[in-house]
């Protein structure tokens, strides 16, 4: 189980915020405590304010204004879906059709008689960045540009340019090219490389001809909102177009939570048109009984519209008295299928209070009989005396190459962030060397194992690896030897199976000449033994004797199985 | 080995020894009384005891004593009667009296006898002389039958010997009176050894009270029955040794054992599944979009120049593909975007288990299953005290006509108490491929503390239906370090793989 991404984004709620939109009588506390039940987990808590991871399928919670939204309907002061407004605008923007194969989608909207104090500014800028990295996937798929209405002269127009246009980018004072402002400016550098491969440039032009935007990079200086700013016109790049759409429910619902009047624009694409935002919410139809059945609870239709509204979405009972008629608000924009209403009336019934029981059907488990025959020869080694380590698998390429491997049999990683961890392990002895190499400081003997997968190279698999769990025994002190080794083999291969097996000479970079040898058992070579290189060993540090054996235990089980 | 001082440690004979040992017993005693405790002869004990005063370990005080027995009237006495009894047995047959002459008689043949009766009857007051038909006589007054004390001291006295100074003063004041009877009482004025430990002998007595002949059994003695004439020196059990090399499993490995027996003991079977996986099994079964954050190289680890061969599995990734479109046959909504092959066929090493699960969900298509699986898994990530690039990860799925969500909560709850956490709480998440989605936490008594842990949900029917799973598959998974750290009362999940082996042959087992 993994959350989406390393990193989840973070919302901010400063307290006097909180109380001032749900209201001061509220219990500071009681709030507090309900906020986990959202889905969000709170991350840091000051005496001003919290700060709250939440998963990127809510993105209607990059704001304080969002969490309140929801919040309200689980503190049950406002229940069901909010109302969204939209006057119809007068404005127009055009498509044309050389934008079509660059940045194909556009969605727009005016917000009008915003009164912004500092933190509700510092939110929709926090909100803006969330969304570019969340549904807009670092501006690929969705970009935004936010500007000053009273600065633009509609009609609009969405085109492209070529790479000398200019204009004057925000944060400058000066007149740039196209070219320029993606190879000289932060903007550029970062998000140039979404437009690799493009001779045109996405461009949105007012009447005037004055530039407004240059999506995904940068919006022009010209409509940059100031303090005095009270009229907003958003306009939102995509190839996606419901990814826009979605980016665009979010804003329009945030602006309008935050005081805003919303007003729609009528975009003209070559073919068609379409009116933005449109916040009419979407139906879905949920089955009762399927809501009782995966939650295993007994709610009837209007216990589940209960659920639902402190939740706020709406719900009617149906023709059809099993199932009910659910309106999603048009923030809510993670709603891909039945199921997910189902959770929805889960958190409106609330998680703490769902008892949880045993499923009905009893089954009898057992444990994995590879696994087991694995526990086996663990126990064996155990009862041999030897310490087990524990190594990783990403290893660095220092510790093993020079060992015997060649490189192209072995297996390793893109862009690894530590150099410590960059291919997988080809065989366990030289981790076992890095163990005695820590351990010189500790008594001796030092006889250690460890029982793990290694990796290799094998274009006929479907994945291009082969991984066999290896036994590695390395036995460290003044009398370490050849025959101390293989006396530790033939106990374990003897005590765990009657496989007749044979040490045949041969030489490798691991052992010393003469005192090496393949482990072939009915012939197929199934490991190593030796003495381990002095060489070796003082490139370990390590200053006493390392006799060291290594099995395929892999193949080993296997004929086993075949034999007995 | 035995810490003895040097005097104590000089050999012994085993003579000596057996004497030490009694003296250990009875304290104190001459030599007859430690011949018979040392179960010596005399001459042997009194030799033991002459060696053991030269080396000191024994003190002889030597005590004078008189010693009585009896004499050979004494003896015949003992065995008979008392001249003066049979004096009055004599009278009473004559009617009550004789006369001398007639008592002469009687006493013919012992006249020595005769005039001790007459004259102790009389002082006992047994008899008293009379002149009757003018002969002078003796006539009974009164008798006594009870045993007179010198008739007892006799009987004691032919048992055995008394001494002075262990008799009463009554006894001794009887023997006196004894004593002035001729050849009753035979006395011997004598003296004897009294012998001790010293404080020397009772060192050595501790080591050598039974024997320190044998120091280490030793197949031959064994064989021979040797041992049976020896006796084993004495150790110093108290004294500290070294300790034992041990072998010993890893004590992370020792607490997934416990884990794979705690879902075993749920019910569940372990599945195993390869630890390099295509981003198909990864990622697109799972319903997670191919321009998803977590795919990036940037979380994941990509194998280079590495394509995985899918051709196995065409039919799955036209279901997957559509789903992940437009939600195919699903009923959902899909991602909305053009699903591609080719970055499906990307290799990584598995950012999480679930691949695994989603293999076998797809080979079985069980409508009824509960499997788990333990693994490491990968990130790429920088390495922190609680960040691992590498790290094991657990994961359980139950799969069920009737399961929900409840069940979920039910199974993990149950899973946790048997690891010894028996408080846990629940809140909604969201994974891309469960829904619901729960995160839990437990209770850790020892630190007062609620720690996350596994994360759960009911897998989404995009990723279900496509594998041809009909009924609800309830997942949970997380990494296990953390469960470990908890358990094994570490801060920092790296010494879990630092391979001290001042830890690892130190570390105690985990308690539950």
């Amino acid at each position: 189980m993994v959350k989406g991404g390393s990193i989840l984004p973070v919302v901010t709620i400063y307290y006097n915020r909180l109380q001032k939109m749900l209201g001061s009588s509220l219990d500071l506390e009681h709030v507090i405590d309900r906020i986990p039940y959202l889905g969000v987990d709170i991350e840091e808590r000051t005496d001003q304010y919290l700060r709250i991871e939440y998963n990127p399928n809510r993105p209607d919670f990059s704001t304080d204004y969002g969490i309140v939204r929801s919040l309200k309907g689980l503190l049950q002061l406002e229940l069901g879906r909010p109302e969204y407004n939209v006057q119809k605008g007068d404005n127009t923007l055009s498509v044309d059709p050389s934008v079509l194969k660059v940045r194909p989608h556009i969605v727009c909207l005016e917000a009008a008689s915003l009164h912004l104090d500092q933190e509700s500014l510092r939110q929709l800028i926090a909100m803006h960045e969330d969304l570019h990295n969340g549904i807009g996937r670092k501006r690929r798929k969705v970009s935004m540009g936010i500007h000053d209405l009273d600065t633009i002269k509609p009609p609009l127009k969405y085109t492209t340019t070529s790479k000398d246009f200019q204009f004057i980018p925000l944060g400058s004072s000066r007149k740039m090219s196209i070219e320029e402002i993606l190879r000289g400016t932060e903007q550029g550098m970062t998000y140039g490389s979404i437009l690799d491969g493009f001779e045109s440039y996405p461009l949105i032009i007012d009447s005037n001809g004055e530039t407004i935007s240059f999506p995904p990079i940068i919006n022009s200086e010209t409509t940059k909102l100031t303090e005095n700013t009270k009229n907003l016109f958003i306009e939102i790049t995509a190839t996606d177009l419901s990814a826009a759409q979605d980016v665009l429910m979010v804003v329009s619902s945030t602006l309008q939570d935050a005081g805003s009047i919303l007003t729609s624009v009528k975009i003209s694409y070559p073919q068609t048109e379409l009116i933005t935002p449109d916040m009419t919410p979407k139906k879905r139809t949920l089955k009762i009984a399927e809501v009782n059945r995966l939650l295993g609870t007994s709610l009837n239709g209007s216990e589940i519209i209960e659920c639902l509204a402190r939740i706020r979405f709406d719900a009617n009972a149906e023709e059809d008295p099993e199932s009910l008629s659910v309106i999603i608000p048009p923030y809510r924009v993670d709603i891909l299928h039945e199921i997910d209403l189902i959770e929805e009336v889960a958190l409106g019934y609330g998680l703490e209070k769902m008892m949880p029981t045993l499923p009905k059907n009893d089954l009898v488990g057992s444990a994995n009989s590879f696994q087991k025959q694995l526990n086996l020869i663990r126990e064996i080694a155990v009862g041999l005396g030897l310490i087990e380590a524990l190594s990783f698998s990403l290893v660095g390429a220092d510790l093993i190459l020079d060992l015997g491997h060649k490189e192209d049999e072995l297996v390793s990683v893109k862009e690894s962030k530590s150099a410590m961890h960059s291919m997988l392990r080809g065989s366990l002895i030289p981790s076992l060397l890095s163990v005695l190499k820590k351990n010189t400081h500790e008594e001796y003997p030092q006889k250690i194992f460890e029982l793990a997968p290694i990796f290799q190279k094998d274009d006929s698999l479907e994945n291009k690896v082969r991984e066999e769990i290896h036994l590695a025994v390395a036995l460290a002190h003044t009398q370490a030897n050849y025959s101390e080794a293989k006396s530790y083999l033939t106990s374990i291969l003897s005590t765990y199976s009657s496989i007749e097996f044979k040490t045949n000479p041969s030489s490798s970079r691991l052992f010393i000449e003469g005192r090496g040898a393949t482990i072939t058992a009915d012939g197929i070579e199934v490991g190593v033994i030796g003495e381990v290189h002095p060489k070796l060993i003082s490139d370990f540090q390590i200053r006493i004797p390392v006799a060291a054996l290594e099995l395929d235990l892999t193949t080993l089980v296997r004929k086993k199985d075949r034999t007995s | 080995m035995v810490n003895l001082t040097d005097e104590a440690k000089q050999p012994l004979h085993r003579m000596e020894k057996s004497v030490l040992s009694a003296l250990v017993s009875i304290t104190s005693g001459d030599v007859q009384q430690l011949a018979q405790s040392s179960k010596l002869e005399v001459d042997q004990a009194r030799r033991a005891i002459e060696w053991l005063r030269t080396k000191e370990l024994v003190s002889v005080k030597s005590s004078a004593f008189t010693s009585y027995s009896l004499g050979s009237m004494g003896k015949k006495i003992a065995a008979d009667e008392l001249p003066e009894r049979r004096l009055v047995d004599f009278l009473k047959q004559k009617g009550g009296r004789a006369t001398m002459k007639e008592l002469s008689s009687y006493y013919r043949d012992n006249q020595g006898e005769f005039s001790a009766a007459v004259s102790y009857s009389q002082v006992r007051g047994w008899t008293k002389r009379v002149i009757f038909d003018s002969n002078a006589g003796l006539e009974v007054t009164s008798y006594s039958l009870g045993e007179l004390p010198e008739e007892s001291i006799l009987k004691k006295l032919s048992k055995a010997p008394m001494q002075s100074g262990s008799m009463t003063s009554q006894e001794e004041e009887i023997i006196s009176t004894l004593v002035k009877r001729p050849n009753y009482i035979d006395v011997k004025d004598s003296s004897s050894m009294i012998v001790e430990l010293t404080r020397k002998g009772r060192e050595a007595a501790r080591s050598a009270d039974t024997d320190a002949d044998i120091d280490n059994l030793t197949p031959e003695l064994l064989v021979s029955g040797e041992w049976k004439n020896h006796t084993f020196s004495h150790l110093d059990v108290e004294a500290p040794t070294s300790s034992q090399p041990i072998g010993k499993k890893h004590p992370f490995q020792i607490f997934i054992d416990e884990v794979r027996e705690t879902f075993v003991s749920l019910g569940f079977e372990e599945i195993l599944g390869p630890i390099v996986q295509s981003c198909f099994w990864n990622f697109d079964a799972l319903f997670i979009p191919q321009d998803h954050p977590a795919r990036d190289m940037q979380d994941t680890f990509y194998v280079s120049e590495a394509k995985a061969d899918l051709s196995n599995f065409v039919n799955l990734s036209k279901e997957v593909s559509k789903v992940h479109k437009d939600g195919g046959a699903t009923g959902s909504k899909g991602w909305g975007y053009e699903w591609r092959q080719e970055n499906a066929e990307g290799v990584v090493l598995r950012t999480h288990t679930t691949p695994v699960t989603v293999r076998f969900l797809a080979q079985n298509r069980p409508d009824e299953a509960r499997v788990f699986s333990v693994g490491r898994v990968f990130r790429n990530e920088k390495v922190t005290y609680k960040n691992l690039v590498e790290f094991h990860q657990i994961e359980g799925i139950a799969v069920g006509r009737d399961v929900n969500l409840r069940n979920m909560m039910g199974l993990l709850g149950k899973f946790y108490s048997k690891l010894g956490f028996k408080k846990v709480k629940f809140w909604p998440t969201y994974f891309p491929y469960t829904e619901p989605s729960i995160q839990s936490m437990v209770y850790f008594e020892k630190t007062s503390k609620w720690v996350e842990l596994c994360g759960m949900g009911i897998f989404r029917p995009e990723v279900t239906i496509p594998l041809g799973v009909k009924n609800p598959v309830l997942a949970w998974g997380g990494g296990l370090e953390r469960l470990a750290m908890l358990r094994l009362g570490l801060d920092d999940a790296r010494t879990l793989y630092e391979n001290d082996l001042g830890w690892l042959r130190g570390a105690q087992f985990c308690q539950s």
